[in-house]
């Protein structure tokens, strides 16, 4: 179990390896496991929700990101909707599966709507708008931690992704740009005070049989500080790097 | 959160020993029969249970370790209690005796081999029983058992009160959970309590109560498709909720959907459950508050309570602290599952107010012969946009009940369906007028695109500066005098024109005007002739041309104009100085 990185004392300059970013949408869904196949949706994101948000702009097998604090900037509101979705799913193995048709090159992978319909209700957040800080972790490669920030940074202002980041279920893309925590919205009313928010998932333990973890927040005005997932293996020490200046923005790569 | 509010209710109920809540492990079951055994485990009789009403027997309710049993071919021996194939190898009318023998055999088994670990006299007796009966003796021994064997039955000893599962070693045991049937979901840890530990596999007892779901029960959390499972985990490991947990919260819900247990209504196609963290006289309020009933007599004291505590919009005293949290969750089925329409949390003290506000928003002047309630249910809310019940939106319901609880603006679709319901049946009554202005109100509290430029009155306001409200005075006016002309007419203006005027004015009301006119010189009262015409020339005054299209919200505005002056025409003087009276009084 690695110790959470100390946070850094006040006064000094931010930690180059931590972002912002703001994501925004009509709705989300952060479906709570306890509540399925009806999803219900968590009252706001959750910590491997906001992962996959930054890995949509930014990701490479070098890092890794660590959520670090969740800010909610609007009040949460709730809405349902009734859907048609397919029950089964396409198998990964057999003869029809999608292991078969990669080898073979061909196959047909499709689910038909009519034949295997599933109507499905969902209580879902409306109106949602969300700041995610995080940093990044460097597991190997060349690429100094500057260079990924000024990546992402890049990525991130100019609205490039690899695919476009969801709020929960890729139905529900959002919008995104990078947030300046000096310069956030005043905490709505209906934010303010402590909420117990129960128990919700972290993330995966993706190295342990992808097992679930979960952890139990508090939202103090908005703002969900996300302890360290302790079950992640603590990142390779590397050989310190000569100060290389953050390729300011706009500049050739 | 909403399993852990239920699971909290639930421990609520185990410490008030009148809820008769069933604990953890157990389940309430149709008894037909017991067995009576000398604590040797020498049979001594087979006794039929329940009361007798006529030819029918009607077994004995009796709460049994473990849960309702599964249909199917497996084997799936009870403890101490089951059906007489399991219990004795007997089963009337057998069509396959081979396996009733083996259910007996599989029941044997299962005892036989937690006699050394359970150590209980009266468990050993039911096993020396259980290893000396022969299933063929069954009919002879007893021949009531061809009427009572199909139904369940429990092991007893001759002398004792308590039958077998209850005694205290037996009961301590099985409380331990030493052995739980509906293990298998692994170790993890649990999302209600955040304890780790046995996972249920699947989340029993089911859910009954639920209106339009299956009466043998839903369930709240399920897994029955591939597309829902998670990262190939299965069934309960989908959802970790611990053993106890998932049926402390399935229990919870089931007694607050309970028919008689005054704490669910149903609004739309949700039925709706509500309970507060705390027991207060509160929770009668509540349903009070969602669903007024309207039969006065049986419930006067209730109603006058709640109209009291709606009139102020404070908390009352004996409800305790108004920061009490109160919950509310309304279900809908969806195949064999259940769905979560919403979900609301709140404190008494927020409830109050809101239900405050909502009542005032829907308060308009009545004739004063109005047979419709002073707090209209959200049922009757609804049915104002529909000419049926099976017409109204089902979203609607959510939408009406969360801006009752939260004081949010209704839903848009409201005024919408409102508006159009109105033009076409062109009947602009009390609670629909209500509703418009409630409706126009929040928008405009809310900021969001309302016509208004201050909030709509209860009564006429000829000083309005909205021309679309005029629109609608000025429709009911000269509606009036056609009316006092041709007291018999068969199709008014009102029949033939409402819909055109409220949404295009231009196209109509200068034809309307102008047969006002014919219609005034037929009056044969010159007095009532000045009157209407002061009147209209009142309301023309106010307007600056007709526009040609009013949007929605304006034709909303329309009809409350419509209504509050058409109300005005029918008021004495005595009933204006009343209503102005209590206008004071209401600000």
């Amino acid at each position: 179990m690695a110790d959470p990185p100390a946070a850094p004392p006040s006064g000094t300059p931010p930690d180059p390896q931590s972002v912002a970013l703001r994501v925004w949408g009509d709705f989300a869904c952060w479906t709570r496991p306890e509540m399925k196949a009806e999803r219900v949706s968590y009252d706001v994101l959750t910590p491997s929700g906001a992962r996959g948000v930054l890995e949509a702009i930014y990701w490479k097998p070098e890092i890794r990101w660590i959520v670090t604090r969740l800010r909610a900037l609007k009040p949460i509101k709730f809405t349902t909707v009734r859907r048609n979705e397919v029950a089964s799913k396409i198998p990964t193995k057999g003869k029809f599966g999608v292991g078969a048709a990669m080898k073979s090159g061909t196959g047909r992978l499709g689910l038909n709507i009519e034949d295997d319909r599933q109507q499905r209700a969902a209580t879902l957040l409306r109106d949602v708008d969300y700041v995610i800080e995080a940093r990044f972790e460097v597991l190997g490669g060349a690429d100094n931690a500057q260079k990924h920030a000024a990546m992402f940074a890049r990525r991130a202002e100019k609205g490039q992704c690899f695919h476009r980041p969801y709020l929960g279920t890729r139905e529900f893309a959002c919008d995104f740009e990078p947030a300046d925590l000096a310069d956030l919205p005043p905490v709505p009313e209906e934010l303010r005070g402590e909420k117990d928010l129960g128990w919700m998932l972290h993330d995966l333990d993706f190295h342990n049989g992808m097992e679930p973890r979960f952890y139990r927040p508090t939202m103090t005005d908005g703002v969900i500080d996300v302890p360290y997932p302790d079950w992640l293996e603590p990142p390779p020490r590397r050989t310190p790097q000569p100060d290389v200046a953050v390729a300011a923005e706009g500049d050739a790569p | 959160m909403i399993l852990a509010a239920l699971q909290q209710y639930y421990q609520r109920l185990e410490n008030d020993p009148k809820s008769g809540v069933i604990p953890a492990g157990y389940s309430r079951q149709k008894i037909a029969f017991r067995v009576n055994l000398r604590p040797d485990g020498t049979l001594v009789g087979i006794e039929p249970l329940g009361e007798v009403k006529g030819k029918k027997r009607t077994p004995e309710l009796m709460v049994v370790p473990g849960q309702t049993k599964k249909p199917g071919v497996g084997m799936n021996p009870g403890f101490l209690w089951d059906n007489g194939g399991y219990m004795l190898g007997y089963k009337p009318d057998d069509t396959n005796p081979k396996r009733t023998l083996k259910t007996f055999a599989a029941f044997g088994d299962r005892h036989v081999a937690l006699e050394d670990e359970l150590n209980d006299e009266g468990f050993s007796a039911v096993v020396r029983f259980l290893e000396t009966w022969v299933p063929s003796d069954a009919n002879r021994l007893c021949p009531e058992l061809a009427d009572v064997a199909h139904g369940f039955g429990v092991f007893h000893l001759v002398g004792e009160k308590q039958h077998v599962h209850e005694r205290p070693a037996v009961k301590t045991w099985w409380e331990s959970g030493a052995e739980d049937q509906n293990s298998g979901g692994g170790i993890a840890q649990c999302l209600v309590t955040g304890e780790v530990g046995p996972i249920a596999r699947t989340h029993e007892p089911e859910i009954k109560g639920v209106l339009g779901a299956k009466s043998k029960g839903a369930v709240l959390v399920g897994f029955n498709l591939k597309s829902t499972e998670s990262y190939g985990r299965e069934q309960g490991a989908n959802a970790p909720v611990g053993e106890a947990a998932a049926f402390q919260y399935a229990v919870a819900l089931n007694r607050l959907l309970d028919r008689d247990g005054g704490r669910r209504v149903q609004v739309g196609d949700a039925t709706v459950v509500f309970w507060t963290e705390r027991p207060s006289p509160a929770e009668n309020f509540l349903g009070l508050a969602l669903d007024p009933p309207t039969e006065d007599d049986e419930t006067a004291g209730q109603v006058a309570a709640a109209l009291a505590a709606l009139k102020s919009g404070e908390c009352p005293p004996e409800w305790g602290d108004p920061a009490t949290l109160f919950y509310l969750l309304g279900l809908s089925p969806n195949a064999a599952r259940l769905s979560v329409r919403f979900w609301t949390q709140g404190t008494l003290g927020e409830l109050v107010r809101n239900a405050h506000r909502h009542f005032a928003d829907l308060k308009i002047i009545r004739p004063r012969n109005d047979k419709e309630p002073e707090l209209p249910s959200l049922w009757r809310l609804q049915i104002q946009t529909a000419r049926e019940t099976k017409e109204i939106s089902p979203l609607l319901s959510a939408g009406l009940l969360s801006a009752l609880l939260n004081g949010a603006p209704y839903p848009r679709a409201f005024l919408a369906a409102l508006v159009r319901r109105t033009r076409a049946d062109r009947d602009v009554r009390g609670v629909r007028a209500g509703a418009l202005k409630a409706c126009l109100n929040r928008e405009f509290r809310a900021r969001r695109s309302s016509p208004l430029a201050k909030e709509l009155p209860v009564a006429l306001d000829p000083d309005r500066p909205e021309p679309a409200y005029h629109l609608g005075r000025l429709f009911a006016a000269l509606e009036k005098v056609q009316s006092d002309a041709f007291p018999n007419v068969n199709a008014t203006i009102k029949d033939r024109y409402f819909g055109a005027a409220s949404a295009t004015p231009a196209s109509v009301f200068p034809r309307l005007v102008r047969m006002s006119q014919h219609h005034a010189a037929k009056l044969e009262n010159a007095g009532h002739k000045v009157a209407h015409e002061r009147r209209v020339q009142e309301i023309v005054g106010r307007l600056d041309g007709f526009p040609r299209h009013l949007p929605l919200p304006d034709q909303g505005l329309f009809a409350v104009g419509y209504y509050h002056q058409r109300q005005d025409l029918f008021l004495s003087k005595a009933d204006r100085e009343a209503a102005a009276e209590t206008a004071v009084a209401a600000d």
